[in-house]
C-alpha cells in the first residue's frame, strides 16, 4: 500500500469551542493511483490533505507512507510535493529557478539540476518561458510551473489542492486532461482535492466523498455515480431525483419499492434496504424517457410539466407529480418536434436498471 | 505603533496534554526549529523579562536580607513620591487626550478635506519621528523659558510657567503626536468614503455623518491610540528631566534621581514598579481588548467617491488649525537649528560656528559610540524581529502566545524601568555587562524588536502562506525557507524595521542613560547634560549633528535600496 491514513482526526480549537474538521478518516491509497477527495467546502478534505503534507498535525491517528509512520515528520522530510490552489510560485524567482528550487536544496550537481529542470519544463510545455517571472505568466502557465516544480522532485506522493479552481472553464478542462496524462506517465501516487464533481469524475481512479469530516463513500467514478450508498453521495454527484417509499423486496437485480403517496410500486435494484424499511429510489434525470411506449419492463409515472428549458442539445423538464414532488428529467435526440407546453401531461418512464435504491 | 490582536490560529487555546505531547514530538523532528525557539525564549527571558524580575526583587529585599513590601508603603506615604505617581498619570492622560485630538484633527483633515498643502502637513506631522524625543522640551525653554526668545525678549516675561504640567504636556505632544497621526491616518484612510455617501443618501447632514458614522467607526482606533500615547508619555524621561524639575516631580525622573543621585536602589526599584504597573495595564488593554474591536470597512472593491465630508467654512477652519499647529512645530525645530548657530542662547545671539567645533572636539567620542551602537544593534534587532514574526505567524509550537507577549512586552515597559533592570541584572557574573558596549547593544536590540515584529507580522499576513508551504514540500527546511523565501518576500518590512530601530537607537535616552559609561557614551546623553548645565547652544549643535546623521543614513539606505524596494513593491505574492 502506498499511503495509509489510520483513523486520523483533526480538532481545531479556538476560544473554547472545538471544531472537528476531520473525524476518524481511514483510507488506503494504492501506489500509482490518483485518488480524489471530493466534498463541499468545510468537509475536511483540505485539512486531510494538509495532514498528509505535514502542515497540520493530526489530533489522533497516524499517516503511513510505504509502511513508515510519517505522522510527526515535518513537511520537508516527507518527500511529498504539493500543487496549490494559488499556485504559490516564488514570486522573486524565474520559471527556471522555481522549478530548480527543490533540486538545488538537495545539493545535486549543477549539470543534473539543469538537465532535469529542462526536461520537466519541456514535459509541461513551457519551453521558451524559462526566464520569465511568475507575474509575467498566465494562470494556466503558472499552474504548469507549479506542477513542474513538484514533479521534478520525483515525490512519493503528489498532492493537489484544488489546482484548477482559479482557471477559466475551458482551460480547466484541458489542464485536467494534462494533469491526468502526466500523472499516468509518471505513475506518481496522487491525492487530489476538489469540490468540482465533474473534475473528480474525469481524472480519478478512486473518488472519496467527504462530508462533515467523515467519508461518505469511496469508489471508482462509475461506482459512486451508479451505486451511491446514501442520499448525500447521490445528491452530490450529478443531478438526481429521489422517489420515496418502503422497500418491499431486497434484491440487487430485481427489488421492489412501494410508494404510498404515488400509489405505485416500482421495480428497482435494491441491494441495501431490507424489506419494510424506508427507501429512496435514485433516478438520474437522463434515465427518464418521455416516450409514449408501453413496456411492462419499465416503471412509469405521470405528471404535469411545470417548466422546461431548451439547452440546445437537450430539453430539461421540471415535472410535477400527483403527490406534489418534483422530477427533473432530460430529453435528448430532439427532432423537429414541437416544444412541450407548460401544464401539459407527460408520462415519465425509467428502467429498473436505472433505478438504484438507498436507505430512506 | 499599533498592536493588532492577531489571532493565533490554535495557539490561543491551551493544548490538551495529549496534543501537547504530540506537538512536542513533532518539534523533535525539527531540531533547528526547536533550538531556535528555545534560544529565542532564553534571550527574551534574559533580556526582556529577567531585568524586570530583578527590579521587583530588589524592591522586595530589605537590607537584612528578608523580603517585604514595606518600601511600597514608604513610597506611598512620602507625599513627594506620591505626588510623582499622581503627576505621571495626570500628564500621561492629558498628553494622550490632547495628542489624540490633534492627531485626529490632522488625520481627518488630510483624508477628508480638500485642502492645499497636504504634502507639507504630512511632512510636518511625520518630522518629529526622526528627532530625539526631548527636543521639544529644549526648544520650549529656549522660546518660553527664563531667557526665552518669545517670553523674555519679546514680552519681557521672566516667569512664564514653562516648567511644570503645561510645558511638559506641550513638549510631549510635539513629540508623540506623530504616533497618533500615523495610526489615526491608517484608521481614517481605510474608512470608505462610500460610508458617508450612504449616510448622505439616507438624509444625514455632514455633521450627522461625522457624528454617527465616521467617529463611531474610528473609536477603536482612537481608544488604541489613547493607550499607546498614555504608555509613551508615562515612559518619557528626557522631557520631564528638562522641564519638570523638583516643582513637578514625575515617576521616571524620580526613579532616576533616587538611583543615580542618592544611590537609593530600593526606593528607585519601587518607583520603577509603580511606573511599570499602569504601563502594563494600558498595554494589556490595548493588545487584548481594544485592538480586537476594530471595524473593517474597506472592501476589495475600489471606491472612488468624491470627498465631500466637509463644507467650505469647516474646511478652511480645519486648514487654519493644521497650519497653526504645523507652524508651531516648525518653530520648535527651527529654534534648535537657530540655537546651534548662536554664541550663547539668550545672552548673545551672534552667529557662530564655535558650537559645532566644540561638539566635534569634546563630543567626537560620543558621536562615534552612538554610531557603533546603532549600527550593531539595528540589523540584529530587525533580523530578530523578522524571525520572531515568522515564528509567530507561520509556526505552531507550544508557548507561542507567550513568545508573542514577551517580545512585545518591551514596548510597554518604560525605558527607565528597563534601564534600572539592566543595571541590577547585569552587574554581577555570569552576566557582568555594566559599562560595556554589549549592555547598550542588547538593550537596544530587545527594546526595539516590537517594531520589526509588528511590521513583519503585518506583511507576512499579506503573503500567501502557501508560498512557504510549497518550499517545505520541495524539501526546504525552516532555515532555507526563511532565508530564501520568507525574507526576500518581507524585505520591505525588514528595511522599515531597520530604519525605525536605527532612528530609535540614535535618539534613545530613557534606558540608555543608566547604561552609558565613561567608555561608551551616547550623543543623547551628552545633549541632556549640556542642557542641564545651561549650555543650550552646544546642546542644539549636538542635536543638529545627530539629526543630520540620521537623515543622512535614511537617505543613503533609500538610495541603496531603490532597486530592491521597487522589486518588492510590485507586491507579487502578496494577496
Amino acid at each position: 500500500m502506498g499511503l495509509v491514513l489510520e483513523n486520523i482526526t483533526k480538532i481545531f480549537r479556538s476560544d473554547g469551542s472545538d471544531m472537528r474538521a476531520v473525524d476518524h478518516i481511514a483510507l488506503e491509497i494504492p501506489s500509482g493511483a490518483l485518488v480524489t477527495l471530493l466534498g463541499p467546502s468545510g468537509c475536511g478534505k483540505t485539512t486531510t490533505l494538509r495532514m498528509i503534507a505535514g502542515f497540520e498535525l493530526p489530533t489522533e491517528g497516524s499517516v503511513r507512507l510505504e509502511g513508515e509512520d510519517i505522522t510527526f515528520l515535518p513537511p520537508n522530510q516527507r518527500n511529498i510535493s504539493m500543487v496549490f490552489q494559488s499556485y504559490a510560485l516564488f514570486p522573486h524567482l524565474s520559471v527556471e529557478e522555481n522549478v530548480a528550487f527543490g533540486l538545488k536544496i538537495k545539493h545535486i550537481s549543477r549539470d543534473t539540476v539543469r538537465k532535469e529542470t529542462r526536461e520537466m519544463i519541456d514535459l509541461v510545455g513551457l519551453r521558451g518561458l524559462e526566464k520569465r517571472r511568475p507575474d509575467q505568466l498566465s494562470g494556466g502557465q503558472q499552474q504548469r510551473v507549479a506542477l513542474a516544480r513538484s514533479l521534478v522532485m520525483k515525490p512519493k506522493v503528489l498532492l493537489f489542492d484544488e489546482p484548477l479552481s482559479n482557471l477559466d472553464a475551458k482551460l480547466r478542462e484541458s489542464m485536467r486532461l494534462e494533469i491526468r496524462r502526466i500523472q499516468q506517465e509518471t505513475a506518481i501516487t496522487s491525492v487530489y482535492v476538489t469540490h468540482d464533481q465533474v473534475e473528480a469524475m474525469s481524472i480519478s481512479d478512486l473518488i472519496v466523498i467527504m462530508e462533515k469530516g467523515k467519508i461518505m463513500q469511496k469508489g471508482s467514478p462509475f461506482e459512486v455515480y451508479i451505486r451511491p450508498e446514501n442520499a448525500f453521495v447521490a445528491d452530490f454527484i450529478g443531478k438526481v431525483n429521489f422517489i420515496e417509499g418502503v422497500a418491499d423486496k431486497q434484491d440487487p437485480e430485481s427489488g421492489i419499492v412501494v410508494s404510498s403517496s404515488l400509489k405505485k410500486s416500482f421495480n428497482c435494484r435494491n441491494a441495501l434496504v431490507e424489506k419494510g424499511r424506508p427507501a429512496r429510489i435514485v433516478v438520474r434525470p437522463e434515465a427518464f424517457s418521455l416516450s409514449n411506449a408501453r413496456n411492462e419492463e419499465l416503471n412509469s409515472i405521470a405528471g404535469t410539466v411545470l417548466s422546461y428549458s431548451f439547452l440546445g442539445s437537450h430539453l430539461e423538464y421540471i415535472v410535477k407529480l400527483p403527490d406534489g414532488s418534483v422530477i427533473n428529467a432530460l430529453e435528448y435526440n430532439l427532432s423537429e418536434r414541437q416544444l412541450p407546453r407548460v401544464g401539459e401531461e407527460k408520462r415519465l418512464f425509467f428502467s429498473k436498471e436505472n433505478a438504484w435504491t438507498i436507505p430512506g | 505603533m499599533f498592536f493588532k490582536g492577531h489571532t493565533l490560529a490554535d495557539g490561543g487555546a491551551p493544548l490538551r496534554s495529549n496534543e501537547l505531547f504530540r506537538s512536542l514530538k513533532a518539534l523533535t523532528k525539527e531540531p533547528f526549529l526547536l533550538l531556535l525557539i528555545i534560544g529565542i525564549f532564553f534571550l527574551l527571558f534574559l533580556f526582556s523579562l529577567y531585568p524586570l524580575i530583578k527590579v521587583a526583587m530588589v524592591s522586595f529585599e530589605r537590607t537584612d536580607g528578608t523580603l517585604g513590601l514595606d518600601v511600597y508603603q514608604q513610597t506611598l506615604s512620602n507625599s513627594y513620591l506620591r505626588q510623582g505617581f499622581y503627576n505621571s498619570l495626570l500628564v500621561a492622560s492629558l498628553t494622550a487626550i490632547f495628542g489624540v485630538a490633534i492627531g485626529y484633527l490632522f488625520a481627518y483633515t488630510l483624508n477628508r478635506a480638500d485642502i492645499p498643502l497636504k504634502r507639507f502637513f504630512r511632512f510636518v506631522a511625520l518630522m518629529p519621528v526622526v528627532f530625539p524625543p526631548f527636543i521639544g522640551a529644549m526648544s520650549l525653554i529656549m522660546l518660553f523659558g527664563f531667557n526665552g526668545m518669545i517670553t523674555a525678549k519679546i514680552f519681557g516675561i521672566r516667569d512664564f510657567p514653562v516648567y511644570g504640567l503645561w510645558g511638559l504636556m506641550m513638549a510631549q505632544m510635539i513629540c508623540f503626536f506623530p504616533v497618533a497621526f500615523i495610526t489615526l491616518d491608517g484608521v481614517i484612510s481605510t474608512i470608505s468614503p462610500t460610508l458617508e455617501d450612504a449616510a448622505f443618501n439616507l438624509g444625514a447632514s455632514r455633521w450627522q455623518a461625522f457624528r454617527k458614522v465616521i467617529l463611531p467607526v474610528s473609536i477603536p482606533g482612537i481608544a488604541s491610540t489613547l493607550l499607546v500615547l498614555f504608555i509613551e508619555s508615562l515612559a518619557d524621561f528626557g522631557n520631564p528631566l528638562i522641564l519638570a524639575g523638583s516643582r513637578f516631580p514625575v515617576l521616571s525622573v524620580q526613579a532616576y534621581l533616587e538611583i543615580t543621585g542618592m544611590y537609593n536602589l530600593r526606593t528607585g526599584a519601587a518607583l520603577a514598579v509603580w511606573l511599570l504597573l499602569p504601563s502594563i495595564l494600558a498595554f494589556l488593554a490595548q493588545k487584548y481588548w481594544v485592538s480586537r474591536k476594530r471595524y473593517i470597512t474597506l472592501t476589495g472593491k475600489p471606491t472612488t467617491s468624491v470627498i465631500k465630508s466637509v463644507n467650505r467654512p469647516v474646511k478652511w477652519c480645519l486648514f487654519s488649525l493644521c497650519l497653526l499647529i504645523s507652524l508651531f512645530i516648525l518653530l520648535i525645530y527651527a529654534t534648535i537649528i537657530w540655537g546651534s548657530f548662536t554664541q550663547a542662547w539668550g545672552m548673545s545671539n551672534r552667529f557662530t560656528l564655535e558650537n559645532f567645533k566644540y561638539v566635534f572636539d569634546v563630543g567626537w567620542e560620543s558621536i562615534k559610540d552612538t554610531l557603533v551602537i546603532a549600527f550593531t544593534s539595528t540589523p540584529l534587532s530587525a533580523l530578530l524581529g523578522m524571525t520572531i514574526a515568522f515564528l509567530i505567524v507561520r509556526k505552531r509550537f507550544p508557548g507561542k502566545g507567550a513568545m508573542d507577549f514577551l517580545s512585545l512586552l518591551s514596548f510597554a515597559v518604560p525605558g527607565t524601568v528597563i534601564g534600572i533592570g539592566y543595571i541590577f541584572a547585569f552587574n554581577t557574573p555570569p552576566f557582568l555587562l555594566t559599562g560595556t558596549l554589549a549592555i547598550l547593544v542588547l538593550n537596544f536590540v530587545f527594546r526595539y524588536i516590537p517594531v520589526g515584529i509588528q511590521s513583519g507580522i503585518a506583511l507576512l499576513n499579506q503573503v500567501d502562506p502557501a508560498i512557504e508551504e510549497a518550499a517545505f514540500t520541495l524539501g526546504a527546511n525552516n532555515r532555507t525557507v526563511f532565508s530564501r523565501v520568507t525574507l526576500p518576500l518581507i524585505i520591505p518590512a525588514f528595511f522599515s524595521a531597520l530604519v525605525f530601530s536605527f532612528v530609535r537607537a540614535m535618539t534613545a535616552i530613557s534606558a540608555a542613560i543608566f547604561l552609558v559609561s565613561a567608555k561608551w557614551n551616547l550623543m543623547t546623553v551628552q545633549i541632556l547634560s549640556q542642557t542641564d548645565s545651561g549650555r543650550l547652544s552646544e546642546a542644539c549643535a549636538y542635536s543638529v549633528i545627530l539629526i543630520t546623521i540620521i537623515l543622512f543614513f535614511m537617505m543613503l539606505l533609500k538610495l541603496l535600496l531603490r532597486n530592491k524596494i521597487s522589486l518588492s513593491n510590485q507586491n507579487y505574492g502578496v494577496r
